[in-house]
Order: C-alpha cells, then structure tokens, then sequence
C-alpha cells in the first residue's frame, strides 16, 4: 500500500512517530517491521516504566501499549500519560489479548483511545493507527482554531490531501445525514470514482469505512460524555434504528453501547470517590 | 461449574497440549515435517484460545446473560453464511447440507451474531472430536405463517438427517448437560445464548433401540422474530480482510441496483477489492451501457424497474460476449415459467452480501460464468 505514507515523505511532512510498548520481543519485533514497512517511525520500549519515561523524553504521535507486562504493567503506564499535560494528547491504542472484554472496557476508561487484540491482523493494526493518527491532528488543528491560535494552519500543497481533508470534515460535520458518494464528491468538487480512488490512496480505507469509523466514535464520545438515550444517540450518528447502532457498535468494540456507558459511569463515579 | 462440566473442559485443554509435547519428541525428518509440526502447532494455539473464550464466557454468562442486540438481518444472507462457515469449518469429506423454506421472509429482527454463536455451538458439539457425522444438515423454516402483528416463529434444526417436522424432542437442561460428553461446553454456552434470547435448546428423544452405535444426536430450536423491510437493514461495514486485498490488473464490472445506498457500498467494497467498477441505477441503464462498451462481469440487484434481473439475463446472456451474470438478491430467485434453461446466472449472492464474500466469489469467475 502506498498511500498516507507515501505522501509523508514525498510532500515534505515528517513521518509520524510510533512508540511501541511490549515486553514480548517476539510481537514488538513482527509489530516494529509491520509499521516501519508503512514508512512510520518506530521507536520501542520492553516495559510500562521505560514507555512512559521514553513518551515523555519524545513525545510520539502515537503509543501502542501492552497490557501485561512485567514493572509496570499498561494500565498504569497509561494513567501516568494521561495524568502529564505533556503526553495526556496521545493517542493510546492498548494491545490486549483475545477474549478479554474486560481488559478492553478498563483500557478505554483510562483514556485509550482503541485497542487491538493479539494475535494481530496487520490490516486491522494499519487500519486503526490511521484513523487515530487522523483524528488526533484533526483535535490539534480544532483547538488551535479555537484557541485563536496565531500559527498559520498547515499548508497542504498536495490537491489529493486538500480533497480528502474536505471529505472527512464534511463527513464528520453530517454524521447524521445518509450522504451518498455522489453528494460527497460533488461537494468537495470531484466525481465519485476519483474520490473513492484518492481517499483509499491517501488514507489507506474506504469512504464508507471511514464514515462508519467516525459514527462509532462519535457515539463512544456520545455514550460517555452525555445522557442521551441510546436512540438519540443512533439519531445523532446515522443509525436507522438503536438496534442497527447498537450492532455496529457491539461488532467494532466488542460490547454493547449499555455496556460501554455503564462502564465509562462507574469509572467516573469511583474518580469521584 | 459442574463438576462433569469441569473434567470435560480440563481434558479438551490437556489434550492438544498433550499432543504438541508428543509432536515435539519426533525428529523433523523433511522441510515437509516441519511445516507439519509448525501447523499443529498453531492450530493446537488456535483450539486452546477458543477453548478458553468459551471458558471466560459460559462463567461470565452465568453472572450476567448476554445482552440481546436485535438488528433488521436479512435471513437468506445470514443463513448462507453460516452454512459455508459450516463447511469450512467441518472435516474435509464431510457433506455440509442446507435446507433453508425459500418462502420465509426476507428479512426479520434478530441478534446475528447471538444466532451465529449458537450455530457454529451446535455444530462444534456434533463434530466433536473430529468425529462428524455425515451428511450434517443445517435446516430453517417457519413453524407458521407471519402473524397479523408481523412475527413469525423461526425454527432452526441442525443435525445429521433432515428435519422431519413430527420428530418428539426434549429440552437440553442441567440434568442432560451433567452426564458431560466432551460437547457439553458448547451445548452449555448455546442454552445460555438461547435463554438469553428467550427460547430454549432441544434435542431429538432418542429411540435408540440399544443395538449399534447411537445415531448422531439433531438439535432444534425456535426464534420468535418481526419481519422487517430491507429499508430499515444496516449495510455491513466495507473492512476487508488482507486476503481479499487486491493482486493483478484491475477487472471491469458493471453493478446494478436502484438503491443508491447499496451501489455505494458495493462500488466502495468492488473498488478497494481491484475491480474497475461502472454503476447503473437500473437493468435499462444497464443494457444501454453494455451496448456501448462490453462488461465481463455483471453484479445485478433483484428489482429493477420495468426490467428485472432474468430479463437482464435473457437480454444479455445468449451474446457472443456474454457477461458473466451475478444476482444479487434477498430471496432465492424464482426461474420465471417458459425461461430459457441454457441461462443461468453465473452466482446468487444474497443481500446484503458481505465484503469478503462478495471479493471471493466475483473473484473466481471468469466471462461466461467459468470458474477460475
């Protein structure tokens, strides 16, 4: 695949920084080639100490982060990065093993932002690190805005990154439209092949993959930050129907949106303790 | 956890690891020997993780039921999937057979993935061992007709004979699970999923005569469920996995339907797949472009305004450069009375088909509906 990365070096943007924290050297040794053949920059760490000592001296784009590992083990790790305003932005995405529902549930409470199950499927690994890569310089490039920020905003030089920016800013800003390719390439000025063309080119997934990404995290962000029902919720993110929504979300993060809501609520509540 | 529950479980962890320590005092003699080693390996990893999945979730299921997650499904496309799963996850040699009433409704309101865990549950209990029977038949038919508060009771039959529809059966319950066979774990789990789910695993009474081997055992079970309209159905998300991902030049299709929504997604799922794809929004628009330029392969919806797919396929069909002709349907297709009987269509894919599917199968014909 040639893609998002491809574009990174070509058009002058720095490759983004990986920091890989496992203590099997085994599945940091398959993960560490699986991403520097995407042309990102790895760097690794054997426990949750030196990760968060390591996070702190560089700063990564992004952190996949074992859950067992011997010292100090991710939760931990975790609840360090988020709790120093220098690593808190960084997106966490925890490495966790099959069939451990509850080890997904206490990693998103503590702030990952994902997770993938071992044994790994490159695809999915691939996959999920764009779409939180994306979504953190999106939540950089909104607060600065908001923030007044005086940096000038990036400069896109490359007319295939401006039209896919456009497409997901105009995707997130109607999730809860049944917008058709047609009407997406239409608005951002192409016809549908050539958008669904550069998208898969520039970001790796599909248009409708991607849509379907971004409901699901605006309805986490929804289940766990509001009291909407869980129909409004499906409302508000494109779903027909609560059940659609809650079978999409069930299939994508391994439990129900009921579960997810209660779970995020008892954290809250113990925090509040 | 019962204690014959327990032994059954403890000996279906031991026995692979039993086996790989065996494998492992066996001096590889050739390369071949050990990939061979190398694969027992991994499937012996593969049957200890399942193991344990089902492990973690008969306990969590006894202190909290799953939660029951009902969607609009389409009822043809969900039971094919599960029978080729069948077949694929059955010993080589083993017939995988299906009976599925072709006047069910096309699409109904139900948890898939809890009915899938309950058959591929069942179907794991009948081949324990490796011991499978033959022919396994996977049956689905309605109990009666929708009623007039449009639900219908579903009733789902899998075994080593077809269903009779008068056979006596007997609820599975603790008692029978206890005289732990080594498929009481999966019959266990589906009792869980099916209470959940508000109805109850049975099995065929036995009439074993007690001369010969007992016959292999066929379970049944019900689902009352509305029917719903495909309007209301979610389509699958278009993740592919790596083995569908493209290879080779790009293959020109031509996909009709009249939901806009379904040849979005199918044109997103055919494009990341490597096939160049054209769009018509109906069997006419499709014949005026295949006259002007010729398509190999044809994926058609099953309505169409004025023209249908069988007259797409008469219309197409008897040309030298004949597509190969895919129907894409909710419901198995109707041969119209009278119908040339030389055409066919090259597949029946049901919908919503899903992604992987849907690469595998266009993936492997040619023009003129050849296999590659």
């Amino acid at each position: 695949m040639s893609s998002a990365i491809a574009s990174f070096a070509t058009h002058g943007q720095p490759r983004p920084r990986i920091l890989i924290v496992d203590d099997s050297r085994d599945d940091q040794r398959i993960l560490t080639e699986l991403l520097r053949r995407q042309q990102y920059h790895v760097a690794v760490a054997f426990d949750g100490r030196q990760g968060y000592q390591q996070a702190l001296a560089t700063v990564p784009d992004l952190i996949l982060l074992d859950v067992r590992m011997p010292m100090m083990d991710g939760f931990a790790a975790c609840r360090l990065l988020k709790a120093n305003r220098a690593t808190e932005q960084i997106p966490v995405i925890f490495l966790t093993a099959l069939g451990e529902p509850d080890e997904r549930v206490a990693g998103l409470v503590l702030g990952g932002v994902d997770y993938v199950s071992k044994p790994y499927n490159p695809a999915e690994v691939f996959a999920r690190v764009r779409i939180h890569l994306g979504l953190a310089r999106q939540g950089r490039d909104a607060e600065g805005a908001a923030a007044g920020d005086p940096a000038p905003p990036p400069v896109h030089h490359n007319p295939d990154e401006v039209m896919v920016t456009a497409a997901m800013r105009l995707i997130g800003d109607n999730l809860d439209a049944q917008l058709t390719l047609a009407d997406i390439a239409r608005r951002v000025g192409t016809y549908e092949k050539r958008l669904s063309h550069v998208f898969r080119q520039q970001t790796g997934m599909t248009v409708f993959a991607y849509i379907g990404e971004e409901r699901i995290a605006r309805g986490r962000q929804l289940l766990a930050a509001t009291d909407m029902s869980v129909l409004e919720i499906a409302d508000r993110t494109g779903f027909h129907n609560p059940g659609n929504f809650s079978t999409a979300f069930r299939e994508r993060m391994g439990m129900t949106p009921s579960a997810y809501r209660q779970a995020m609520q008892a954290d809250a509540g113990g925090a509040g303790c | 956890m019962q204690q014959p529950l327990l032994a059954a479980f403890s000996h279906d962890l031991r026995a692979p690891l039993a086996r790989l320590i065996q494998a492992s005092r066996v001096q590889p003699q050739s390369a071949g020997d050990e990939a061979a080693y190398r694969a027992a390996v991994a499937a012996c990893a593969r049957q200890q993780l399942a193991l344990l999945d089902d492990l973690l979730d008969y306990t969590r299921y006894g202190q909290t039921p799953p939660e029951v997650v009902a969607a609009p499904t389409g009822l043809y496309a969900l039971f094919d999937g599960t029978v080729r799963e069948a077949r694929a996850a059955s010993a080589a040699g083993t017939q995988v057979t299906a009976v599925c009433d072709d006047r069910l409704p096309p699409m109904v309101v139900l948890d898939a993935t809890l009915l899938r865990q309950v058959l591929r549950k069942l179907l794991a209990a009948l081949g324990h061992g490796g011991d499978w029977p033959a022919p396994v038949v996977l049956a689905l038919d309605a109990t009666g007709p929708v009623s007039p508060q449009g639900r219908i009771v579903l009733r789902f039959s899998v075994g080593a004979r077809a269903a009779s529809g008068t056979a006596e059966t007997v609820d599975i319950d603790a008692a029978a699970l206890a005289a732990g066979s080594g498929a009481a774990l999966d019959l266990a789990l589906a009792c869980q999923l099916l209470r959940a789910a508000g109805s109850r695993l049975q099995r065929e009474a036995a009439s074993h005569t007690g001369i010969g081997a007992a016959p292999p055992p066929r379970f049944f079970f019900e689902l009352d469920v509305a029917v719903a309209v495909e309007a209301d159905a979610m389509l699958p998300l278009p993740v592919l996995s790596s083995e569908t991902l493209p290879s080779g030049a790009p293959r020109r299709i031509l996909v009709v339907d009249t939901a806009p929504v379904m040849l979005d997604y199918l044109g997103d799922v055919l494009e990341h797949g490597g096939f160049d794809v054209d769009r018509a929004g109906s069997a006419g628009e499709a014949l005026d472009l295949h006259g002007a330029q010729s398509f190999p392969l044809v994926l058609c919806g099953h309505q169409q305004p004025g023209l249908d797919a069988w007259d797409l396929l008469r219309r197409l069909g008897p040309s030298p450069m004949a597509p190969s002709i895919v129907l894409h349907a909710l419901t198995p297709p109707q041969r119209p009375r009278g119908f040339p009987p030389q055409l066919d269509f090259a597949a029946v894919l049901y919908r919503p088909a899903a992604p992987d599917l849907l690469l595998t199968v266009l993936g492997e014909l040619e023009p003129n509906g050849v296999r590659r």
